[in-house]
């Protein structure tokens, strides 16, 4: 750039400025279709200005540094850059109105934007301002204080604008070094969720779950639509735009309950046709909370639920529970790399190298997402000594299928050293009840004991374990007595046993 | 070209400029492509990376995400079994019974036999309901009948081929060309298999013959060949070639094997060729299945209690023999049994192509040992992760065989690619449940088809894996089980 004989080129302060009116418009204009659809071009022009004035800035850094050697052409980038910081300004200004969003998310978000579209017109401004007759020393600084601080201004706006969108946790949920401890609602939700049903909190431990699956990312206190808040109590009786979520006792005149009835295609059904939708059972729990009085620190089994209520409860709860465990474990069915899994398995790898050189094919992890470690044998019968090898790995052995096996009495201990043992399939093994009784594993869901010794002294110790739902005693020394006993005792368990083989 | 000309000449392709440049094009499309499509969908559109050790090519490996299978039995009715005498109850058959058919229905249809206008064949059985799910079962399977509940029935199953040799093809390896690799290779590639003293796809006949497509069926196409199927007889040697000639000792056999390892390895020192060790590998396999052959096809020692359940003679071929080894191959750790049994092509040009004779046998011969093997696996706790499949490769036209022009001196059905039942029981499957339905008179498909590549892409799925990242590079394409069709996982019947 020619600094001797510079003319006042502010005209060109124009083009930015006509893009602004529109915002302000936005900010008298209703939520009408027109201020909806334009404002719904806000995601798309907001990628402008963040890649033109960071350009910018990085050209105007280049041509300061060199003192001279380079010399880019700034007029047309800035220009363009605060053309399109002041149209994304407006459009998001539409945007927040036609789809009435509020929270503190969304006001800071409107602050710093208007901030960045402000600071890049002074920056423009300070860059046209005529440099004679008397050339001014203080308009290049200033022009450059102000480009540069646009730019971590607008990078403070975009993030926030992120976080409406995806989510505050986004940019961290996935750092690597981080350990995948869930969040704390998440602890607080699955807490609630897993809580013997008659001691749970009406509000707390039933409803607050449910609206945290389908209401939340809309109506929260930090960003939310429809002047709606859910994740409050208050919130909810005092309601949004068109009135109360929730009016106690009247099922008729609460919003959060009409609205989820219409039909899908109406644009007033909640939640939105693209989302998630609430299951007939969150519905029923919703409705029958709000007919008792819509309390808030009463407990289920005060509230007497029969026995469709009670089935609804469960259900619930399992669904979202798997929700959340979908979630976290790995979001959106999310593959992990070859390295997040290698991550995964360093406790345990080397202990695991030799396992698998020392039992070619036979240990093994479940899947090759996994950390869990699955024991599968068919070459020859395992005996204690085979069984002893897993002790390093013993807690991440999930799952044991050791058919014909020769094991005794000191095969015990490795047992019990898996504590997250949830399969022990052991058919045909050289086993019995004294094996049987020293056996403490609590998490076991199938328990084979085809063909071994197994008789009726056995049955308290089969009771005992809480977690059974396969059980499996065909060919043992068990009586049809027995065998009914367990069954009677055991309803959520399916005992597999027919007297002929 | 040898093989060591081949991996020197594969050598040079990698470090040549020339191929570099030549690559250069389509690598950068991909990457750019690759950016595109983000990383995301690049990362599920990438075969999965399927490492043997070459000395031990069968080793297990684990599936790629959770799966409830670990091992599959196959068995595929040989001709075409009528779906309408079986599974496929149709009412309305009943009441047009002799009547000609409507040539609405005759349009655009390609038979095998049929010409002219054909008469309809009421169902030639009585259908009941059976179970707490209310399946119809056929009386010609009272056995069958009494485990409903455990089973997962498909009435919507479709191909494209009326002949039996390529769509058997189609069942086994996706494809009704010759060359392909069969399911069972596949599934043996991608997971290997758990006891390493036997072959992890086996394959037992029965029914006195071959089905039409041959071996073909069970072949390894372009896979590598020590994952084809391994065809067992289930009297005589099981294995061919196998068992130590008249004098020689295994004593003799071990020494021999031990001087030929050391010459082996000795090669394998100078060499590094892997396929040197794969060799070594091979001849141990023999050696091991020498013993462990015979004894996994040994029924004489199951108690008198599972001759009974199966209804098996030891020393003959038979379909209730094939069932209970099956058992027995699973319970050893074989990854995917394969059973024929041949002799389901009732044309009605003969007694044993009969509906009313030779089907009827048929049924007979197989109700007890299916019914069996559903109940015997369930008991030992090996149906959890075992996927049973029931099917063939077509059904059976409602309309009676009229070959030539004139009568079958039997009542007879035609080929029909259109509509056919497969049931599936174990490892993943929803129990208890009637997946699709056919027509009023159960010809065309009426809801929701099932194509052999959508019932390939579930049984994939439920074995862990993305049938279209099971892949294997030949030909310049990226070859899969389900081929270039879209093919889906059928999720209507997965638990």
């Amino acid at each position: 750039m020619d600094q001797g004989s510079r003319q006042s080129r502010l005209y060109l302060l124009l083009i930015p400025l006509a893009c602004s009116p529109l915002g302000l418009l936005g900010f008298y204009s209703g939520a009408g279709d027109w201020t909806v659809f334009l404002g719904r071009f806000h995601p798309v022009v907001l990628h402008m200005p963040i890649g033109i004035l960071l350009l910018t800035a990085l050209m105007e850094s280049l041509n300061t540094v060199s003192r001279g050697k380079v010399r880019l052409s700034i007029m047309l980038p800035l220009l363009l850059g605060t053309t399109s910081a002041v149209a994304a300004m407006s459009l998001g200004v539409l945007l927040m109105r036609g789809e009435s969003m509020e929270g503190d998310l969304v006001r800071a978000h409107l602050i710093w934007g208007i901030a960045t579209a402000v600071i890049a017109v002074l920056a423009l401004t300070l860059r046209c301002l005529p440099n004679y007759p008397t050339p001014k020393t203080w308009t290049r600084p200033a022009y450059l204080v102000a480009l540069l601080g646009g730019c971590v201004v607008m990078t403070w706006a975009s993030h926030i604008g992120a976080s409406i969108t995806h989510g505050p946790t986004y940019l961290t949920e996935h750092i690597p070094w981080k350990d995948d401890a869930p969040s704390e609602e998440e602890t607080q939700l699955a807490k609630a969720l897993t809580m013997p049903t008659d001691e749970r909190l009406i509000y707390e431990h039933v409803i607050v779950p449910i609206f945290s699956s389908k209401c939340y990312e809309c109506h929260q206190t930090q960003r939310f639509k429809g002047r709606l808040v859910m994740d409050t109590y208050e919130g909810l009786i005092e309601g949004g735009a068109t009135g109360p979520s929730i009016v106690p006792g009247n099922v008729a005149q609460s919003l959060a309950i009409t609205r989820v009835h219409l039909p899908l295609a109406d644009e007033e059904h909640m939640p939105p046709a693209n989302k998630p939708q609430m299951s007939e059972h969150e519905i029923a729990l919703v409705e029958w909370w709000v007919k008792q009085g819509a309390m808030i620190e009463t407990r289920v089994e005060t509230l007497k639920p029969d026995d469709a209520i009670r089935e609804s409860l469960a259900l619930v709860s399992t669904e979202l529970l798997a929700e959340l465990e979908v979630g976290s474990a790995h979001e959106d069915h999310h593959e992990l790399s070859y390295e997040e899994v290698e991550a995964m398995r360093v406790p345990h790898a080397a202990a695991m190298a030799e396992l698998m050189s020392i039992h070619t094919g036979e240990v093994r992890y479940a899947n090759a997402q996994s950390n869990e470690i699955v024991v599968r044998a068919f070459h020859s019968p395992w005996g204690d000594q085979d069984l002893a090898t897993l002790r390093p790995v013993a807690e991440r052995v999930t799952r044991i299928l050791l058919p014909r096996s020769r094991l005794s009495q000191s095969s015990v201990g490795t047992f019990n050293a898996m504590t997250n043992l949830e399969v022990l399939d052991l058919r045909e093994s050289d086993i019995g009840d004294q094996w049987l009784a020293g056996i403490h594993l609590p998490h076991l869901k199938k328990l084979n004991l085809f063909g071994t010794y197994v008789s009726d002294k056995s049955i308290d110790k089969l009771l005992s374990f809480n977690n059974l739902q396969e059980l499996y005693l065909g060919k043992t020394h068990l009586t049809d007595f027995g065998i009914a006993v367990l069954r009677e005792s055991l309803p959520q368990c399916n005992v597999y046993h027919v007297s002929s083989f | 070209m040898n093989l060591f000309q081949e991996l020197q000449y594969k050598h040079l392709q990698k470090v040549t400029r020339r191929n570099f440049l030549a690559q250069c094009t389509t690598g950068l499309g991909a990457m750019w492509l690759g950016g595109m499509a983000g990383s995301k969908a690049m990362a599920s559109g990438m075969g999965y990376d399927i490492q043997h050790d070459p000395q031990n090519p069968l080793g297990a490996l684990p599936p790629r995400f959770a799966a409830k299978a670990k091992n599959v039995i196959f068995l595929h009715m040989v001709g075409g079994p009528s779906q309408l005498e079986l599974f496929d109850y149709r009412p309305e058959l009943a009441k047009l019974d002799g009547k000609p058919c409507p040539p609405s229905l005759l349009e655009g249809q390609n038979f095998a036999f049929i010409q002219g206008t054909p008469q309809i064949l009421g169902p030639r059985v009585e259908f009941k309901q059976h179970g707490q799910s209310g399946a119809w079962v056929s009386e010609l399977l009272p056995h069958f009948s009494g485990i409903v509940d455990d089973v997962c029935f498909v009435k919507s199953m479709t191909t494209d081929q009326f002949n039996h040799g390529p769509a058997q093809l189609v069942v086994h390896t996706g494809n009704a060309r010759l060359g392909n690799a069969s399911a069972g290779a596949w599934i043996t590639y991608g997971l290997g298999t758990e006891n390493q003293n036997l072959p992890g796809y086996m394959v037992l006949l029965s029914g006195g013959r071959l089905p039409r497509a041959g071996k073909a069926l069970w072949g390894g196409g372009y896979l590598p060949s020590v994952y084809q199927g391994v065809l067992c007889r289930s009297a005589g040697d099981p294995i061919l070639n196998v068992k130590n000639p008249g004098l020689v000792h295994t004593d003799m056999r071990r020494a021999a094997l031990d001087a030929l390892n050391e010459l082996n390895e000795e090669e394998y020192d100078r060499s590094h060729d892997p396929e040197v060790s794969t060799r070594i590998a091979q001849y141990e396999m023999a050696f091991r299945m020498q013993t462990s052959v015979p004894e996994a096809m040994d029924i004489n020692d199951e108690p008198a209690s599972v001759h009974e359940m199966y209804g098996t003679q030891p020393g003959k071929a038979s379909f209730a023999n094939n069932c209970l080894l099956a058992r027995k191959l699973v319970e050893r750790g074989v990854r995917y049994v394969q059973l024929f049994d041949w002799g389901w092509d009732s044309h009605g040009t003969n007694e044993g192509e009969s509906l009313d004779i030779g089907f009827v046998r048929k049924c007979k011969d197989i109700d007890r040992p299916m019914t069996a093997l559903i109940k015997d696996l369930k008991q030992r706790g090996m149906l959890e992760d075992t996927l049973v499949v029931w099917g063939s490769e077509f059904g059976r036209t409602p309309m009676k065989e009229n070959r030539g022009g004139t009568d079958t001196p039997h009542n007879g059905r035609d080929h029909s690619p259109a509509s056919f039942t497969f049931w599936m029981a174990g490892a993943g499957v929803k129990p208890g449940v009637t997946y699709g339905e056919t027509d009023a008179l159960g010809y065309q498909v009426a809801d929701d088809p099932v194509w052999l590549r959508d019932f390939h892409a579930t049984m994939l799925h439920l074995l862990g894996f993305d049938h279209n990242r099971l892949t294997y590079p030949f030909q310049g394409l990226n070859q899969k089980l389900t081929g270039v069709k879209q093919a889906s996982v059928v999720n209507g019947i997965l638990s």
